[in-house]
């Protein structure tokens, strides 16, 4: 019940598409949209339009619910390459230490 | 009685892993280091890895020895049964032989422990105290956690809130090995203090565990952390998987026409995959097939016909099933997300075409997996049922083509703490497909003049 509680105080628009259940590839558990829309913070998980695409026009429902800006962030993301994220993650943390 | 299981004697399990990294026809470029933008060194990863895994991640030789200590460990399920699934095959009926390797006999129940018992070895000796992780739903974390057990090193796992909520078992099977299971994100790291400060209640994710998981082991002493797919010495430990099936194989005097394994970081397919692709690229004729999720229905909706593979009709025309080329959503268009997360060897070896990658959606896969419950008895996980799916269509394609096949596939782990996602299949929670027809008939448009399989 976490995750509801986490999108009501997020004030997220109101999608009539929250609560449906899909399978997340990077979890390897059953997901909620409401989850895939706040993945990454403030923006959207990347996978979200692969995920859902079949199920609803996510793409018409996400320029609805996103800002303008995030709805190109979330367009613009690339995928990096796993040890480049890697060296990124050590390099933020060694500035912590 | 019909042969069903073929067995290799405990000193029969291979000594070596295999490194494809030793026989790629064409190099890898190295990922640029974000700050220099030269290659990256091995230095850049001593911070979470000890160098003898750094040595082996960038390692171009082909053998590597496997210590004694990690093959006696191996022994505890090693070398795993090679299957002949007859009762699928009668359910086909398909001129098709199936066999698939069972990896769901570990401890921890899938194919993970093949690169944590390694991982935490190599840690061990290089004097590493504790190891830190992140997981999602669990395979990971769990196999890691039994690992490090074995090898007496604490092991703290940041595992993903709502997963953590959601699928206690793993969390409980990471406790009962030992290790700290924590639902993230914490407020031990900075990185996870900072969402809980934004967002209280936050669900976490993977990225929000990965970033602790490595704050923790960069800013404690004697810590080093682990990741259980994607990077190449990864690949190399899983190698041990289709060595085996290469010898169990060989004792039945069959080769396999089509090696399948399902694709999400890459390192279950590549465990089998990857000395089958070293036949390939030596001249052997195999065909190597990576199944990997999607939504996208081409599968269920798209006709079989001949189609390009990609984006920018650079591939051949290939039969498939297809909803056109142009059916591609323009983000994916964008940032080319279909190999986010791939382990980089795999995405190369697809490129160089070596590997083919096809992409099953969830209902066709449990549909598949429902169908190898009720006659092999064995309930896969989730992610293996991608493959199962694949295994289905190569069956019918050969029954539609009137050829004989050998088919081989990695039966990664069982589904018996994945159940809640067959009961979310059951009950018709997971999402059906509503894509309009006309739209698909606009889709089509693209490949009406391209000849007909």
């Amino acid at each position: 019940m976490t995750a509801f509680l986490f999108f009501d105080k997020l004030n997220v628009m109101k999608t009539e598409h929250g609560d449906k259940l899909t399978r997340c590839p990077k979890l390897g558990d059953e997901m909620t949209f409401s989850y895939c829309l706040r993945e990454s913070g403030e923006l959207p998980c990347t996978r979200i339009i692969n995920c859902w695409r079949a199920v609803f026009d996510v793409e018409d429902e996400l320029r609805r619910i996103l800002t303008p800006d995030n709805w190109n962030r979330l367009t613009a993301t690339q995928p990096k390459d796993k040890v480049l994220s890697l060296i990124e993650l050590i390099e933020k943390a060694k500035a912590k230490k | 009685m019909e042969q069903v299981k073929t067995f290799l004697d405990e000193n029969e399990i291979p000594r070596q892993w295999y490194n494809v990294m030793a026989d790629l026809p064409t190099p890898m470029k190295p990922p640029l280091h974000p700050g220099t933008g030269q290659p990256v060194n091995p230095q850049d990863l001593a911070a979470i890895f000890p160098m003898n895994i750094i040595e082996q991640e960038v390692s171009s030789e082909r053998w590597i020895d496997i210590p004694e200590e990690v093959l006696q460990k191996y022994l505890l399920w090693r070398p795993s049964p090679l299957y002949r699934a007859r009762n699928f095959e009668k359910l086909l009926d398909c001129p098709v032989q199936i066999y698939y390797k069972h990896e769901g006999v570990s401890p921890a129940g899938s194919h993970k422990p093949n690169a944590a018992i390694p991982m935490a070895y190599y840690n061990k000796v290089a004097g590493t105290k504790r190891i830190t992780t992140e997981t999602g739903a669990g395979q990971w974390g769990s196999a890691l956690s039994m690992a490090c057990q074995m090898f007496g090193l604490p092991c703290r796992v940041y595992m993903v809130r709502i997963s953590y909520d959601q699928k206690p078992y793993r969390r409980m099977m990471m406790n009962t090995w030992g290790a700290e299971c924590l639902a993230s994100p914490t407020n031990l790291t900075q990185a996870g203090r900072n969402v809980l400060a934004e967002h209280p209640d936050s669900p976490g994710s993977l990225g929000i565990a990965i970033s602790e998981a490595i704050e923790d082991a960069v800013t404690t002493p004697n810590t080093k952390y682990a990741l259980g797919s994607v990077l190449n010495h990864v690949l190399i430990y899983q190698s041990i998987n289709g060595l085996e099936c290469q010898k169990q194989l060989k004792k039945l005097g069959v080769y396999p026409d089509v090696v399948m394994g399902c694709c999400g970081g890459g390192s279950n397919f590549a465990g089998l995959a990857m000395p089958f692709v070293c036949d390939k690229i030596h001249g052997k004729e195999v065909k190597v097939v990576g199944a990997e999720p999607t939504s996208c229905p081409t599968m269920t909706k798209g006709p079989f016909a001949y189609d390009f593979g990609d984006l920018a009709k650079t591939t051949p025309l290939l039969a498939m099933h297809t909803l056109g080329h142009d059916y591609i959503p323009a983000p994916i268009h964008a940032g080319g997300l279909r190999y986010h997360g791939m382990a980089p060897i795999v995405s190369h070896l697809v490129n160089e075409e070596f590997i083919e990658a096809r992409a099953y959606d969830q209902l066709k896969t449990f549909e598949a997996g429902i169908k190898w419950a009720r006659t092999e008895g064995f309930i896969p996980a989730p992610e293996t049922n991608h493959v199962i799916a694949a295994v289905v269509d190569e069956a019918m394609h050969a029954k539609e083509e009137g050829k004989e096949k050998v088919i081989l596939f990695n039966w990664s782990g069982h589904g018996l703490v994945d159940l809640t996602a067959y009961d979310a299949y059951l009950s018709g929670k997971l999402q059906a497909y509503e894509l309009p027809d006309e739209e698909i008939e606009k889709a089509l448009l693209a490949i009406k003049d391209f000849p007909k399989p």
